[in-house]
């Protein structure tokens, strides 16, 4: 499984990036090279979870600007600054779709479809692929954002856990438990 | 139940259109059109900033509302709010009355005044200013004063042309008051907490003070009847030692309702054998 390699940087790139933020800090315009580093990675995960690449595109703003006016209160205890954009980019999210009563969307693609039906030891016909959608479509939140960080978006188990404030062994355990309820919901689903 | 809408296969962004998009220059617009707003400024002071301009307005309203009471009398403050609150009995009397400290840390005193006459209210640490009269709504309760320290006191308000000691030597066996007969010296607690002050048929108790020392310290509690009050009982109980309890300024009708001013109690309080 691939990993975010933004995310695990080497000493090097820690320590320049714990620069740029001291910068920061002093001046908002410093903020720019962090801007240009995680502004793809925050789009990505809020586009993931929603339909209108505008409001995404919007929505990234919104978590950056909100960096930079509390950018003076991060400070660096072991966790990468990118999960600290990323809490926010949570908070940003799901505050948009309580503003605009939108729904929360889950995007996958055929491939992994087919690694979950494998995962399942199931047949990839048709049909199992539209008990599978059927499956997701019925798990819930907190389950869903942990099969969307691990089997879509293939973060690490750190990765994960620092994003949702929990262990790394925290999160491998969720991880596993909630891949175990899609399995279970997907069993009980008839075929259509 | 479906908790989520499932796009199946939505076409990727690439990289280099999410690049393009980048502009940092319209964040930090936003993040200067933000900050220049007004209310962002305010708004974390804000709760704090009403409750103050509250607070002032009323602490203003209140003094104001006084002032105006005074202003209207065209008198000095403390001299309108005494004739004011006392105007209806020297209407009745016309006489001098009493009043009478009741702060817990000092010594029971009384001050004569007369109608329209500006009082001061000294007691042992210092002199005090009369700042409000507050008067209870039944037409019979006792009127309150406070002072400028906020410490309250009562004026015993009595028509003294009326009042005269009963102190002769011909009268003294009869209008001493006791509780359970004893006027003075001592008395065993469970004479003293079934009790009332008594004294011959003639006369009947209608007011006292009691001082005596409770957890808090000295107490001195202005009474109506001849019943010692519970909370009383209830304060002597709770520190349970012997000790002086003082019963002064006792005031008893006789049966034409004049009133007498009897001989002060001085009771020795035993709480064992």
């Amino acid at each position: 499984m691939n990993v975010n390699p933004l995310y695990h940087h080497t000493s090097t790139h820690l320590k320049e990036e714990l620069e740029w933020i001291q910068r920061a800090k002093s001046n908002p315009e410093d903020f720019a090279p962090l801007y240009r580093k995680y502004h793809e990675q925050i789009f990505r995960y809020i586009y993931q979870r929603m339909n209108d690449e505008e409001t995404a595109f919007d929505i990234t703003s919104q978590v950056f600007l909100k960096a930079i006016r509390k950018i003076h209160t991060y400070e660096f205890r072991g966790f990468p600054f990118a999960s600290w954009l990323y809490r926010i980019a949570k908070s940003e999210l799901y505050q948009s779709f309580r503003d605009n009563k939108t729904d929360r969307i889950v995007n996958i693609d055929s491939v992994q479809i087919a690694e979950f039906i494998e995962e399942f030891d199931q047949d990839e016909s048709e049909e199992n692929k539209q008990r599978l959608i059927a499956s997701l479509a019925k798990m819930k939140e907190e389950d869903m954002q942990l099969i969307e960080l691990r089997f879509f978006e293939h973060r690490s188990f750190r990765e994960i856990g620092d994003i949702l404030e929990i262990t790394e062994n925290n999160a491998k355990v969720k991880c596993f438990r909630s891949l175990k309820k899609l399995k279970q919901i997907f069993i009980n689903t008839p075929v259509l | 139940m479906k908790h989520f809408k499932i796009n199946v296969g939505r076409k990727k962004l690439t990289s280099e259109y999410i690049q393009s998009k980048q502009d940092f220059d319209m964040v930090l617009k936003r993040l200067q059109t933000t900050s220049a707003s007004p209310w962002n400024f305010i708004w974390p002071y804000g709760i704090g900033t009403i409750a103050s301009v509250i607070l002032i307005v009323g602490i203003y309203w209140f003094y104001f509302s006084e002032d105006k009471t005074a202003q209207k009398h065209g008198l000095p403050l403390t001299e309108c709010l005494l004739s004011d609150h006392t105007q209806e009995i020297f209407e009745e009397t016309d006489a001098r009355f009493y009043i009478q400290t009741l702060s817990q840390t000092e010594q029971i005193q009384t001050y004569a005044f007369e109608k329209s006459q500006q009082i001061d209210v000294s007691t042992k640490s210092k002199k005090k200013v009369i700042t409000a009269i507050k008067q209870e709504q039944q037409p019979n309760q006792p009127v309150v004063i406070e002072l400028e320290d906020k410490t309250e006191i009562q004026p015993v308000l009595m028509d003294t042309t009326k009042l005269s000691e009963v102190i002769d030597a011909d009268q003294q066996s009869v209008s001493f008051p006791t509780i359970s007969g004893i006027h003075s010296g001592n008395i065993q607690w469970e004479e003293f907490e079934e009790g009332s002050i008594e004294v011959n048929e003639d006369l009947t108790i209608c007011a006292f003070s009691i001082q005596y020392t409770s957890r808090r310290g000295d107490k001195t509690v202005s009474v109506t009847g001849h019943q010692i009050p519970s909370d009383v009982i209830f304060d002597l109980r709770n520190i349970g030692l012997d000790q002086k309890v003082f019963i002064t300024n006792v005031i008893a009708n006789n049966s034409k309702g004049e009133r007498s001013r009897l001989v002060s109690m001085e009771l020795n309080l035993k709480f064992s054998n």
